[in-house]
């Protein structure tokens, strides 16, 4: 660290103590990295290069301002951080600087069961946040696999998307407003209306939306308030086997012409996946050998809508070739959809078991795009597995509806990919990120979206959804706003490729 | 419930400096490589806190960026301190949860931690107030070099022997600090024809040795096997949720299988009130009807598993309401005392974290919340004191005493 | 049916061949009442989740054709 660095970040760390006290202001290494990782594979060779200096945990909006306001001062750079939990990188300081840890900021501001709205502080995780509702019947639907230990803030930084989202809707279906700190430091309230619960609107631009997904390069969301729907009464989780994918397939398509209003996802396991949980779930190892694929219909509501839909289901997973696959499998697996796929241990490297993470792509693609899709990612898949079979392992395919409130049309795609972390290289990584690269590049080239769920900003898709899927003006336009509204570029810069706004005058 | 054996060999090779051993860099990946952190929000320490270093995340994290050359044992001294070895975390962790029966590998947060507090002791680092810890430790351990009769004066007046095929375990804590809890377990017991014993000079089982001093807590652990065996021990009943880890997890792994049953008093109480050895009377007009709620200790709820015996005796109390929270819910929350030191490294926290579960109680809105542990009953009563919260924390063998007309 | 898993006192466990090196199974030791312990805890969160997001289950049909297991408990 040069000189002047490293003297501008003591000055910055001293009025950072004073702005928020000694005990939220962490330099130890430990603190810094914890908070370096998220959810997405890391080789450990990279982890020493992406630590930050100093961690920061403000309790309040204008704590966080004022942090703003000193890294603006003395030119350093902040990566706003909730729950570590995203697949996008998002948290992940790429230059260093200060991580604003925002779970300190966790108080439920207002409850109205009435207008059915919650005003929270980002720090809060959705599922506690549920909890509290629960007497009011009422809830906050948004559901993703980091449901138990996700909070808001980071959610809404990724634009994130739910399992029931079909049903409920995603994070950016569900924010009325917000107030935001910039990257210069000012605290303002995107949302339509005079107060802060108004859904719709056609009055100004929807600049809300500009503060959602945009993985903290433009601001720091403070508060928000969000749209509650009913407590469900019932819920039917329905899984069916079937003897082949393509069965599964259109099967799903069945159930997206069904008509059916409480139904709130459609899950397609392709053979991979079927074959990934046969290593070690108790439900799916003692399933027949004809069991190929499968599909999972979730529907939510009241009791009497599910009573009165249910054999309307079962007879379309039965028309389409698929059985039942009992209580156990869809109840059970149904319960476990946050906490089932995280054991290092289901990595396997020549039949026996190798310790990785998990890698899962999310893309958004089209009912009619699957099958080329699934084929061509399989080909890239293989051919990385087959150079490097320590270090990477095939985990399956899952396919969920993913168009908000109507479950048809699109579907988060993904392809997991065990990786071994511990025993990477430099150079296995370069082939790993040549790997991303292309199944990205596959996802555009079909007329999808790199990400449906985290955001396209991890190395490897990065220049795809830069320069190929948010070409024709859109990345440029991109540039332009992040300059005016982050001048000295301080909001989680190496993001989305935004530091090219800098370098270039042209599209300041 | 049977001994539960859940041991890590490799946790006695100790941590020196920036040297992490192999198997426990791939353990301690094993914890990193989910990073969704399902420890998190079910910590108590971290919902206060919301500092996620003091997560089983963090620790595990932490010790893996040391094998990265990222920094050495003595940096994380202060963290290792956060924890309040309740259990939760590791429950909690999918390695646990969702695969840990199937790999026979779990994540095992409470265990590390100890060892790592003692591999800071044996590096003569310390941690913060390691010095009031042992100061504790020192003052237990000298009542069994103590006078005869000392270690059974809770007992005095109700003529118990000192051997039998059933013996009960009392210790220090309850022997010294709450002894109305082991008083009233032996006049139940004696009530409901139990015959049964106590051993004159039980070893020290102190949670705060594990910490410090491992060799002493196994010495201590064998002396008490040892003493109950030649006394003819074919069941031991332990009062104290804590001393049931020991013996029925600890024990296991530091000393062997136990060569006796190890049961806790309300799995007792409740098969002796379903064969009719307990009977309660039904409630008079002038007593005062109680709505209640039960507070499972960390140590029998997340680390062992028993929480159904304790729910079916309040059942059957005449005159209580029982308001339940589950099991599973209660997995977040704890008294605050923590399973050994906590209390005395964080006292303020360990406040907050009982005013929290007293005022979770509250908002129940019941006036009593049962409980089944000496130390939860001496935590919560402080926090009571001090928060002001109208919950009267009662242990349930005095309300099983109070229900048998044994007062 | 798999053989990367093997049915044995009451439970699914890994199949010997499957361990390798990198399994913990030299380094932790695992008895069959902690397994019990572990699976008695995930079908009670299981539980515990089902009623954090509605409070009923909605039962199949009765008489639907429902899937059979060929080896093993299920």
């Amino acid at each position: 660290m040069a000189v002047e660095v490293a003297e501008a970040l003591e000055a910055a760390i001293g009025e950072l103590r004073t702005a928020l006290g000694t005990e939220y202001v962490m330099t130890d290494f430990h603190q810094r990295a914890i908070r370096t990782t998220n959810t997405s594979p890391m080789g450990l060779h990279q982890w020493k290069d992406l630590l930050p200096d100093v961690v920061v945990m403000p309790a309040s909006t204008a704590q966080v301002a004022a942090v703003v306001k000193i890294a603006n001062k003395f030119l350093i750079p902040i990566t706003p951080r909730g729950a570590g939990a995203g697949l996008a990188d998002g948290a992940t300081p790429m230059k260093r600087g200060i991580i604003v840890d925002i779970k300190r900021m966790c108080d439920i501001l207002e409850i109205d069961d009435e207008d059915m709205t919650v005003t929270v502080q980002p720090g809060i995780n959705m599922q506690e946040l549920n909890k509290v509702l629960r007497p009011l019947n009422v809830w906050f639907p948004d559901d993703p696999a980091s449901y138990p230990v996700n909070v808001l803030g980071g959610r809404i930084g990724a634009g994130g998307w739910s399992l029931l989202g079909t049903g409920y809707g995603h994070v950016p279906d569900l924010v009325c407003s917000m107030e935001v700190v910039t990257p210069t430091g000012d605290i303002i309230r995107v949302g339509a209306g005079g107060g802060r619960k108004i859904r719709k609107s056609s009055v100004g631009y929807r600049l809300k939306d500009l503060f959602i997904g945009h993985q903290g390069t433009l601001g720091i969301c403070t508060e928000v308030t969000l749209d509650l729907a009913p407590r469900p009464q019932a819920q039917l989780p329905v899984f069916f086997a079937t003897r082949s994918w393509e069965d599964a397939h259109r099967m799903t398509l069945a159930f997206n012409r069904s008509g059916i209003r409480c139904l709130s996802g459609v899950v397609m396991f392709d053979e991979a996946k079927v074959e990934f949980l046969r290593r070690d779930d108790e439900a799916w190892i003692p399933l027949p050998e004809w069991v190929n694929s499968a599909v999972a219909t979730i529907c939510y509501g009241t009791s009497v809508e599910l009573e009165a839909v249910k054999s309307s289901i079962f007879d379309i997973g039965a028309a389409n070739g698929g059985v039942y696959m009992g209580q156990e499998i869809s109840e059970g697996d149904w319960a476990s959809r946050h906490d089932r796929y995280h054991l290092a241990y289901h990595g396997r490297s020549d039949g026996t078991i190798r310790l990785m993470s998990w890698s899962c792509e999310d893309a958004a693609i089209t009912w009619s795009q699957l099958p080329t899709v699934k084929r061509r990612w399989y080909e890239i898949a293989e051919a990385l597995v087959a150079k490097h079979p320590e270090h990477f392992d095939i985990w399956g395919m899952f396919m969920y509806t993913g168009n908000p409130f109507r479950p048809w049309g699109d579907f988060l795609t993904e392809i997991d990919i065990g990786v071994n972390e511990l025993e990477m290289t430099p150079e296995i990584w370069a082939d790993w990120v040549e790997a991303k690269t292309q199944i990205a590049r596959v996802s555009v080239e079909c007329g999808g979206s790199v990400s449906a769920a985290h955001g396209g900003t991890r190395e490897g898709e990065v220049d795809v959804a830069c320069y190929e899927e948010l070409k024709d003006g859109q990345f440029d336009l991109m540039k332009r706003i992040k300059k005016m509204l982050d001048p000295n570029n301080i909001m989680n810069p190496g993001k989305y490729h935004l530091d090219e706004a800098y370098e270039d005058e042209e599209t300041a | 419930m049977s001994q539960q054996l859940s041991s890590k060999p490799f946790y006695d090779e100790k941590i020196e400096g920036t040297i992490i051993p192999l198997p426990l860099i791939k353990d301690c990946y094993a914890v990193f490589a989910c990073r969704h952190k399902f420890c998190r929000e079910v910590c108590p320490v971290y919902q206060d806190d919301r500092d996620e270093s003091h997560t089983s995340y963090g620790f595990h994290t932490a010790l893996l960026g040391i094998s990265q050359g990222m920094g050495e044992l003595a940096d994380i001294r202060e963290t290792i301190t956060n924890c309040l070895e309740c259990g939760a975390c590791e429950l909690r962790c999918p390695n646990t949860l969702f695969g840990g029966d199937f790999y026979g590998a779990s994540t095992t947060t409470v265990d590390l931690v100890r060892k790592v507090r003692r591999d800071l002791v044996a590096s003569e680092i310390g941690f913060e107030k390691y010095e009031e810890i042992v100061a504790t430790v020192d003052r237990y351990i000298a009542y069994f070099e103590g006078p005869e009769g000392d270690l059974t004066k809770w007992a005095d007046g109700l003529n118990l022997a000192t051997s039998g095929e059933t013996m009960l375990f009392v210790d220090y804590f309850n022997a010294f600090e709450t002894t109305d809890i082991p008083r009233n377990a032996a006049k139940i017991l004696t009530a409901a024809g139990v015959d049964f014993g106590i051993l004159p000079r039980p070893g020290a089982t102190l949670g705060e040795l594990l910490d410090v001093n491992l060799e002493t807590f196994v010495e201590m652990g064998r002396h008490n096997v040892a003493a109950l065996e030649q006394a003819g021990a074919k069941r031991v009943i332990i009062i104290n949720p804590h001393d049931y880890t020991y013996f029925t997890r600890d024990y296991t792994t530091h000393i062997g299988e136990l060569p006796f049953e190890v049961v806790f008093i309300t799995d007792v109480l409740e098969e002796l009130t379903n064969n009719g050895q307990i009977v309660f009377g039904e409630a008079t007009a002038s007593e005062v009807f109680s709505k209640v709620s039960y507070h499972d200790p960390c140590t029998l709820n997340k680390i062992c598993g028993i929480t159904e015996s304790p729910r079916s005796i309040i059942g059957k109390l005449p005159g209580v309401t029982y308001i339940d929270v589950t099991p599973v819910e209660q997995w977040s929350y704890c008294c605050g005392k923590g399973n050994a030191s906590f209390k005395t490294l964080h006292p303020d926290t360990s406040y907050k974290i009982g005013a929290k579960r007293l005022q979770a109680a509250a908002d129940l809105g019941v006036s009593q919340l049962v409980l089944a542990c000496p130390h939860c009953k001496d935590q919560l009563t402080d926090v009571g004191a001090r928060s002001g919260v109208a919950i009267e924390p009662v242990h349930i063998l005095t309300l099983v005493a109070q229900a048998m007309g044994l007062d | 049916m798999t053989e990367q898993a093997i049915w044995k006192d009451g439970h699914w466990e890994v199949a010997p061949a499957v361990r390798g090196e990198n399994v913990p199974l030299p380094y932790q030791l695992m008895n069959s009442p902690e397994r019990d312990r572990i699976i008695a805890q995930r079908h009670r969160y299981l539980e515990y989740m089902h009623d954090h997001f509605a409070d009923s289950l909605i039962q199949p049909p009765e008489g639907v054709e429902q899937i059979e297991s060929e080896h093993g408990p299920h």
